[in-house]
């Protein structure tokens, strides 16, 4: 029975391509829009609030400190020198999306060819910012160390100056420079060196982040839109008389739900699929955690499945129940961080959105973008999928005896 | 085949059907005859087990209909009466899809199709999407939906409304086929000259209620051969039939405000009764005159016309 009825809503679906088209359009023209839209020049508009403790003290860890607050890192990054307890208050109140340290000793163990550690501590709320933070300093370490190997005398007369004066620093790039132009090897290893480390250095750059930032809202966004169409079409069908001529025949509500239900799950998957593998290469997007993003894509369907499943369960007239759903379709975007990033929002809506179970989803996919160390299965997991279930069976119910009034003539 | 008996329904205030009992047998046509409103989708609808009656019992082949009796739905072929088939899908498909419910498929479920897209005369739109058929292929398709499964007991919801002459006599014709192949059909409605031509037996409904039922001449012998006179003009109705009451022979179906209905049984009789109006000021204008048929049962019946 079940297969009848699927049967008959995949041929529909085919037989009007358009209709197809159109729902499979929707959020690659949001995507394409999204991606004009935040080109590298709005990125800029976004920056990263970063205090920098420098305990160190020394002509190379103020070059640092001065490199990352200079006019081309200030579109990228909002740097305040402030003390390490301040800016560890800052981050706890979320103030902040990370503390770079330069720890005491730094310049010492770096001219000395010894261990030297840089110490970045990110917040953790901050899902995107975190992974343009750990991007660019790995950057900036894998430069230190290049430095280091390849300009060991320059290394060498920084460490026994106390001041940095421009003439010093001319004299370091000229030295420098003569080092590149005698040994040949030299520079076929920076130019490699690029190459291998290109795509990394892209997928952390300013620009993914903001896509990132919306990409899963508009997976969101068209799933919703999806399974709006399908909710709404199952109650046209309930207002036609369709449903009555299915229900004379053996097949029984039960099954005409469960079809509708694995019609949608279907249709969500087929959104997701078309929508990342357009985008994965179109933003040269990198997938670190594939599961992540799987999971983030469940988590979509399963809340948006149960949204309009409890809209459409409303008993209202269908006009009516459109006009609600899309308030609460742009409701949900919002709240799924979609129209505006929470990165960007002031601070009480910014928790609001950030603590919001639609909010979850799309901070999971981001994850599996900006890769880090998550924990791919949290505890909280069980509890969200499970009430998510449970809340998805009952609103099914709702539906179920929503056909039923409909039917003993209540509606 | 099917026994109903006193079947109610209230939707709130409104008292849609009242306690109506009746049976059909195999190769019977039971035709529910009934303006708007009178009652029949809401009868239909319940006999198909789609809605719980409030009262009365529905016994198909000896079997109560009880709103899980699946394998008894089998025995009920359903003609909606808004069409009730997929736009987008071809004839084919759509009987595809309704035959699947029913379990049938493969070739038995091809063959099937065959014949009932060929009883519809069909077959040569098959595969031509329903939204670009007229609107009286559709309802034939919509009937041949309802036929696919082959069952014992038809219900059919005016399958000739807004369908024209010709092809309300194509219809008609399946009907009396199907009929004539064994199947009970229970058939609505409100014009009455199909009831009088293609039904068996007919229940005259309005309000809810069986007003009366029976063959077309029994109901007609409710009021004799003859003539109907309805007279419409500016005249008190009972003050004029109380003055007439002795210039012609005949029966006073209804009176009211400019308004009065009456049968008589032959054209010496008609002539009389012209006559007494005329002298009473009425005009032979203001008058309708037809053969007694089923329009003037329900005059008697309910005190209306059947289409007002
Ligand atoms: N679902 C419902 N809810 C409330 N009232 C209803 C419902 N269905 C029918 N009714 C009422 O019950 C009465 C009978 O309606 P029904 O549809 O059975 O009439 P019908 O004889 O089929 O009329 P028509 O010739 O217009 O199809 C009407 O007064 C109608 O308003
Ligand atoms: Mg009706």
């Amino acid at each position: 029975m079940l297969k009848v009825l699927l049967k008959k809503d995949f041929r529909r679906l085919a037989k009007d391509p358009l209709s197809l088209l159109f729902l499979l359009a929707l959020p690659l023209v949001i995507t394409l829009i999204a991606r004009s839209v935040f080109s590298p020049s709005a990125a800029a508009q976004f920056t990263v609030p970063l205090a920098v403790v420098d305990q160190d003290n020394t002509p190379l860890s103020e070059f640092i400190t001065s490199t990352l607050s200079n006019e081309k890192m200030a579109s990228l990054f909002e740097v305040r020198n402030i003390p390490l307890k301040e800016a560890k208050q800052e981050l706890h109140d979320n103030e902040l999306a990370g503390i770079f340290v330069i720890p005491k000793g730094f310049t010492d163990q770096f001219v000395n060819q010894k261990p030297a550690a840089l110490k970045l501590t990110t917040n953790p709320s901050r899902v995107i910012s975190t992974g343009i933070l750990q991007s660019t300093f790995e950057i900036l370490t894998n430069l230190l160390d290049g430095i280091r190997e390849l300009f060991p005398e320059q290394i060498a007369v920084l460490s026994q100056k106390n001041t940095l004066d421009m003439e010093t620093v001319f004299e370091l790039g000229r030295s420098a420079m003569d080092k590149i132009l005698k040994e040949k090897d030299l520079l076929k290893f920076p130019v490699t060196f690029e190459k291998e480390k290109g795509r990394k250095k892209e997928s952390g750059s300013p620009q993914n982040g903001i896509i990132l930032a919306f990409l899963p809202g508009i997976a969101f966004m068209s799933i919703l839109f999806v399974l709006s169409a399908v909710f709404k079409r199952q109650s046209e069908e309930l207002e036609n008389g369709m449903i009555n001529r299915i229900l004379v025949s053996p097949a029984t509500l039960n099954q005409l739900l469960s079809a509708t239900l694995l019609y949608s799950l279907a249709m969500v998957f087929l959104i997701q699929i078309v929508l990342w593998l357009i985008s994965i290469p179109l933003f040269h997007l990198q997938i670190f955690h594939g599961f992540l993003l799987l999971k983030g894509i469940v988590y979509m369907s399963l809340l948006a499945t149960l949204l309009n499943a409890v809209l459409y369960s409303l008993p209202m007239k269908l006009r009516t129940i459109e006009a609600f759903s899309s308030i609460v379709i742009i409701t949900v975007c919002l709240l799924s961080g979609l129209l505006v990033s929470p990165l960007i929002m002031p601070g009480g809506l910014r928790e609001m959105v950030s603590s919001s179970p639609f909010y979850a989803p799309v901070e999971i996919i981001t994850r599996a973008f900006t890769g880090g160390n998550f924990p791919l299965i949290t505890s909280s997991d069980a509890i969200f999928t499970g009430s998510i279930l449970i809340l998805l069976f009952l609103s099914l119910l709702l539906f179920r005896s929503k056909i039923n009034r409909h039917r003993a003539g209540t509606v | 085949m099917i026994e109903v008996k006193g079947l109610s329904k209230r939707f709130g205030d409104i008292h849609a059907v009242r306690e109506i009992s009746f049976s059909v047998k195999e190769g019977e046509i039971f035709g529910f005859l009934g303006p708007n409103g009178a009652g029949k989708t809401t009868s239909i609808h319940m006999m198909c087990g789609l809605l719980t009656p409030d009262s009365g019992t529905i016994i198909i082949n000896g079997k109560e209909l009880r709103p899980n009796s699946t394998a008894l739905r089998r025995e009920i072929g359903f003609v909606p009466q808004e069409t009730a088939l997929y736009p987008e899908l071809s004839a084919v498909e759509n009987l595809r899809f309704w035959g699947g419910l029913y379990g049938l498929k493969g070739d038995k479920l091809n063959q099937r199709i065959d014949e009932v897209l060929h009883l519809v005369e069909l077959s040569s739109r098959a595969h031509d999407r329903v939204e670009t058929y007229s609107g009286g292929m559709q309802k034939r398709v919509n009937l041949a939906a309802g036929i696919l499964h082959n069952p014992g007991l038809i219900f059919m919801d005016e399958p000739t409304a807004g369908v024209d002459p010709q092809g309300r006599f194509a219809i008609l014709n399946i009907v009396r086929e199907l009929a004539a192949s064994g199947k009970a059909i229970i058939y609505t409605t409100h014009y009455m000259d199909e009831a009088q031509k293609l039904c068996d037996r007919i229940a005259v409904m309005d309000f809810g209620e069986i007003l009366g039922m029976g063959s077309f001449e029994q109901l007609r012998d409710q009021v004799g051969k003859g003539f109907q006179i309805f007279a419409k003009g500016d005249f008190d109705g009972p003050k004029l039939a109380h003055q007439l009451k002795n210039d012609f022979k005949g029966e006073i179906l209804h009176s009211g405000r400019g308004l009065l209905a009456v049968v008589v049984a032959d054209a010496a009789e008609l002539g009389r009764f012209v006559a007494a109006m005329k002298a009473h000021g009425v005009n032979a204008d203001d008058l309708k005159i037809k053969e007694t048929d089923l329009e003037t049962v329900f005059l008697k019946l309910t005190g209306r016309e059947l289409r007002d």
